[in-house]
């Protein structure tokens, strides 16, 4: 029903004025029929026209037409707006029109910036999580492919002509693999390796990198090369790659690109660093580690050592075997024990082992090589000592015959087939603090079956137990050796590790090296292969 | 150490166990034959004939994973299974593990067509049996893996720091005793941390692999070819997002697992201080047999420490059950077996069951719904079903708490008949004569049984298999004429007799430094 002038009239008595309303106001009918419009009504919606029904925006026409309905929104050319309706005495329906077009925005910017972010601290967390290269290369490309493209490859640069490429595919699935010529063929990427800025997507033509595509992946539409910049030295490239028919990259989308490489890059360079400082440590200290021993002509060897510092591989006890060669025909096992602890402990133990291997022709004669070690200690500007065993090892028919000398250290512990333990009688000054040392050394023969054994004082001392502050001490090692006759060496080993470790249980301790030397059971010599050249390092 | 583990928990019959043929591959039924041949040569301590076999076995033509599994693997049962019937001394069986760890090197070394990826093996810390894990990584180097071995007892930190620097698809941890639970957990959730998924396996997670799924592992395998079968499927799910060791077990918040832990040592000593003075005929006991002693209250709080952690008092339980059993096969009678039925009854809110032919270790204790105990207000229902909290049953004053449980279960009370079997050790039987006096059915006479639980839990590979496993052999657990201890009240007055209304509360809040949480003794 057309609204008459009259009633329009004598609406105005009222003491809101909508017509002044600084939002705009549209009144209709139950019919729809559009009764009245304020100004800014008429600026919004200007093909509105009162007495004619209300053709747009279709969602207020829509809500008009479904009583009922609450607050309800939508667009107006380029802007948001929402309508609320309140009902007139006369029936007649008043929508209040609010602009929301920047809340709109404001709240679509907050999610996509929300977005952004939880992908950067995913992206963070995962990345921070590992500090082995190829895992943090991996993790890169699955990201990326997840969340910026859909596939992804990360190429990092090396010294060496192969480059190598981590593919996460449209699917998720990862690929490894290296790349050297084709990496030039394709613009941006040999700078973005170098650390140039990166090159627009739009100036790259996806034709070109035709060996990046993965299986399956069907036409790219475009693609993306951001630079991963490192800790001073660019970390790689990243690539994205997009199927057709999507559109290119944007710049909001290359900029995003670029925290997400800025991170990944952090991440690549601190595995690469730590890669390098692991590969410079494990050089370093090759030559400190215990070596792995096993059976030296005829004579079984087993070590076994735990650093005081459970994170630690050295410390200041340490143990090698010397098998015979010409100059010396016994084996010359050792086992010895620094003072202090630590890297540095163990630094002087590498020393130690190097001038007892420079004083192996001297063999037969273990005076002679304490003597020659205890002189050079003495010169050298540590002032730390050393205590430790010589045992030298010798066949002879299925009996090991073995001569040890003790220099400050525990005398070794000798295991008889009928379950007996003796000490070895042997004796002598610690290494490195008097000018002139005696010592004197025992001659002990093993049966088969029979073990010697050689242990710093870490084992004995070791505090612990289940009331937890009693030593280990000599008696206890007896004991427990008490059962190890004609176990083989390594068993023996494991047995006093193992009671010694169970005796310390979580408390702290001091450098623990056993060295077990048995006469091998069973079949004859040669049986096996009993030789092994040099000094056995592991 | 390189040997299969002990207890831990209760595994039901036919629970397979590392090296178990549960997948027989080809060539199984000669495998028989050469496990015997082996077994001959382990049992003889004679290395060169044991490689002699291996090579053999292989030129005949059994493939490499058989000789492993089927081979060494059987070999390594049957050392332990040896060991639980007290036919093989501590040293022997040392002695065969030894052997059997030499002789896998005589494998030949798979070279695979295509790189399936790198695996991480170890053993958490302070594990010491290595074998179980030692099988699978040769398991999986078999199949085509570039495994990385890294033995026994690995520092958390070592393990992490290896793959940082080698980087693994995936890590398989092994852990042989429930008391490596938190250890273990520690290390699912640093590699979890960097990113690396967890598999694990061995008998400390339980027959089920239940405590995997608790501390959050993302994969479980009872042995090495399921475990490289399940690798071969695909590769596990990715870990979960770094997260704390508590986020997995909320309970821990409770402090228990913290209060026990951090107390253990003088609850060992007051213990033992206590069942001293309780229990005279300790001052005739040589060091060694109180310092033996004194070992078995460690376990014993050991164990009640990991059934905390993982909240589960069928660890702590099943720890009694695998002792009680363990100590018939060694001629302890089975009193303490029967003991322990009565505990679980005790326990249950239905009437005693009926006891079947099944192994004890199957029966799921029918614990009581809830618990009349309400004192620090917290009902804690947290675990599964109707398991009833740990600390609070032991310190609700009532003979049903595990502690009692724990008292009877393993307190042998030897009768005459008893008296004239075999007894493994002569202190052994020494304290069993003291108890008989004693009269025991509670603790001291727990303690002169679990004079064994020490040496138990450092050897033996698969002792279940000969014991618990069966029926028979494992307790008369069905007995009829179960002693009545449900009163044993009136002889052992438990934990938190006098102060039913909350020790672990009390002792929270007041007294951190007490010790009477697992005094087994009562006071004289």
């Amino acid at each position: 029903m057309p609204a008459s002038p009259d009633r329009f009239r004598a609406r105005t008595a009222s003491a809101m004025n909508a017509a002044a309303a600084p939002y705009p106001v549209v009144v209709m009918d139950a019919a729809g029929y559009v009764a009245e419009l304020n100004g800014a009504a008429r600026t919004l919606l200007p093909g509105a026209r009162v007495g004619a029904a209300l053709s747009s925006p279709d969602w207020l026409a829509g809500a008009h037409r479904t009583p009922g309905t609450g607050v309800v929104g939508g667009a107006v050319g380029e802007r948001f707006f929402s309508a609320s309706s309140s009902v007139l005495p006369g029936g007649d329906t008043v929508w209040w029109l609010v602009e929301e077009t920047s809340y709109r925005s404001a709240v679509e910017e907050l999610r996509a910036e929300r977005e952004r972010t939880r992908f950067l601290t995913e992206a963070s967390s995962a990345l921070l999580a590992s500090l082995n290269l190829q895992r943090c290369m991996e993790v890169t490309a699955r990201l990326a492919a997840e969340h910026l493209a859909d596939a992804a490859l990360v190429i990092a640069p090396t010294a060496a002509k192969k480059l190598p490429v981590v593919t996460c595919d449209q699917h998720g699935r990862l690929a490894h693999g290296t790349v050297s010529g084709a990496v030039q063929s394709v613009p941006g990427l040999p700078e973005a390796l170098r650390g140039f800025p990166p090159v627009p997507s739009r100036w790259i033509d996806p034709a070109a990198a035709t060996w990046m595509v993965p299986e399956g992946f069907g036409e790219v539409g475009s693609l993306a090369i951001t630079p991963l910049p490192g800790h001073g030295v660019p970390a790689g490239a990243l690539v994205l790659l997009r199927r057709a028919p999507q559109s290119e990259f944007s710049a909001s989308e290359e900029a995003f690109a670029g925290l997400f490489a800025a991170r990944a890059g952090a991440a690549m360079s601190a595995a690469r660093l730590y890669a390098e400082q692991n590969a410079i440590t494990d050089t370093l200290m090759r030559d400190l580690l215990p070596p792995t021993l096993r059976q030296v002509e005829g004579v079984e060897f087993a070590g076994g050592y735990r650093a005081s510092v459970d994170t630690d591989r050295v410390g200041g006890d340490f143990y090698d075997v010397h098998p015979a060669d010409e100059d010396c025909p016994e084996s010359l096992a050792v086992l010895g024990d620094v003072a202090g602890k630590g890297l540095e402990a163990a630094v002087l133990t590498g020393k130690i082992r190097n001038t007892l291997q420079a004083l192996l022709p001297l063999g037969h004669d273990h005076d002679q090589i304490l003597r020659g070690l205890n002189s050079a200690l003495r010169n050298a500007h540590s002032t730390r000592f050393v205590t430790l065993v010589l045992a030298s090892a010798r066949r002879e028919e299925r009996d090991v015959v073995l001569r040890l000398t003790s220099a400050g250290h525990p005398p070794p512990l000798v295991l008889r087939r009928d379950g007996t333990v003796q000490e070895a009688d042997t004796g002598g000054t610690l290494i490195g603090v008097l000018p002139e040392i005696t010592t004197r050394t025992a001659e002990v023969r093993l049966a088969p079956g029979e073990t010697c054994l050689l242990y710093t004082d870490g084992v004995t001392e070791a505090r612990g137990g289940p009331l937890g502050d009693t030593m280990f001490g000599e008696e206890r090692l007896r004991r427990a050796l008490l059962g190890c006759a004609r176990m083989p060496a390594q068993a023996v080993v494991e047995r006093v590790r193992m009671l010694a470790d169970e005796w310390i249980g979580d408390g702290g301790h001091d450098d623990m090296a056993v060295l077990a030397i048995t006469a091998p059971q069973g079949a004859p010599l040669g049986a096996v292969d009993g030789t092994a050249p040099g000094r056995f390092t592991a | 150490m390189t040997n299969t583990p002990a207890p831990g928990l209760p595994g039901g019959p036919g629970r397979p166990g590392t090296g178990t043929r549960s997948a027989p591959a080809p060539g199984h039924e000669r495998a028989g034959e050469w496990a015997h041949r082996l077994w001959t040569a382990v049992r003889a301590a004679d290395e060169y004939a044991a490689l002699d076999v291996v090579t053999h076995a292989l030129a005949a033509g059994l493939d490499a994973e058989t000789v492993l599994l089927d081979v060494i693997g059987a070999v390594q049962h049957k050392v332990g299974a040896e060991w639980a019937a007290n036919r093989m001394s501590v040293a022997d069986e040392h002695a065969a593990t030894a052997i059997n760890d030499r002789v896998l090197a005589v494998l030949p070394v798979g070279r695979p067509d295509t790189f399936r990826g790198k695996v991480t093996v170890a053993c958490v810390d302070k594990e010491w049996h290595a074998l179980p894990a030692r099988l699978l990584a040769e398991t999986l180097r078999l199949r085509g893996w570039q495994v990385a071995y890294l033995g026994a007892q690995v520092p958390t930190a070592h393990l992490v720091g290896r793959i940082h620097r080698t980087g693994a698809d995936a890590v398989c941890l092994s852990a042989a005793l429930s008391t490596r639970l938190p250890a273990a957990h520690a290390a699912i959730t640093a590699v979890q941390a960097i990113g690396t998924p967890v598999m694990v396996g061995g008998r400390g997670f339980g027959a089920d692999g239940r405590y995997a799924r608790r501390l959050g592992a993302e994969a479980w395998a009872p042995e090495a070819r399921t475990a490289a079968d399940r690798l071969a499927a695909g590769p596990l799910p990715g870990p979960r997002p770094p997260h704390q060791v508590a986020d997995d077990l909320p309970h821990l918040a409770d402090q228990e697992y913290t209060m026990v832990t951090q107390s253990s040592r003088p609850l060992v000593r007051e213990t033992f201080q206590r069942l001293e003075r309780r229990f005279p005929a300790l001052a005739h006991y040589d060091d060694d047999q109180r310092e033996r002693t004194a070992e078995d209250i460690a376990h014993i709080v050991d164990f009640l420490a990991a059934a905390l952690y993982v909240d589960d008092p069928d660890l702590f339980t099943g720890f009694l059950t695998w002792t009680a059993d363990v100590l018939t096969a060694r001629g302890v009678p089975a009193p303490s077996c029967r003991a322990w039925t009565c505990w679980r009854n005790n326990c249950a809110t239905s009437p005693a069951p009926a006891v079947s032919s099944a192994p004890a270790v199957t029966r799921s204790p029918p614990l009581p719904a809830s618990h009349g105990h309400t004192g620090d207000g917290r009902q804690r229902m947290r675990c599964r079903g109707p398991a009833p909290p740990l600390a609070r049953t032991a310190g609700a004053g009532q003979v049903g708490g595990p502690a009692a449980g724990f008292a009877h279960a393993v307190g042998l009370v030897p009768d005459e008949q008893g008296e004239q079997r075999r007894h493994g050790q002569a202190r052994f039987r020494r304290v069993a004569q003291d108890l008989v006096r004693f009269d025991a059915v509670g603790v001291g006479a727990s303690l002169a049984g679990v004079g064994e639980v020490t040496v138990l839990l450092e050897v033996g590979d698969d002792p279940l298999h000969g014991t618990l496993g069966e029926p028979a052999a494992g307790g008369d657990v069905a007995d009829a004429d179960v002693r009545v201890v449900g009163d044993g009240r009136q002889y052992t007055r438990m934990v938190g007799d006098e102060r039913p209304s909350g020790v672990r509360s009390r002792h929270f809040n007041h007294a951190p430094h007490s010790t009477d949480l697992l005094c087994l003794t009562p006071d004289a």
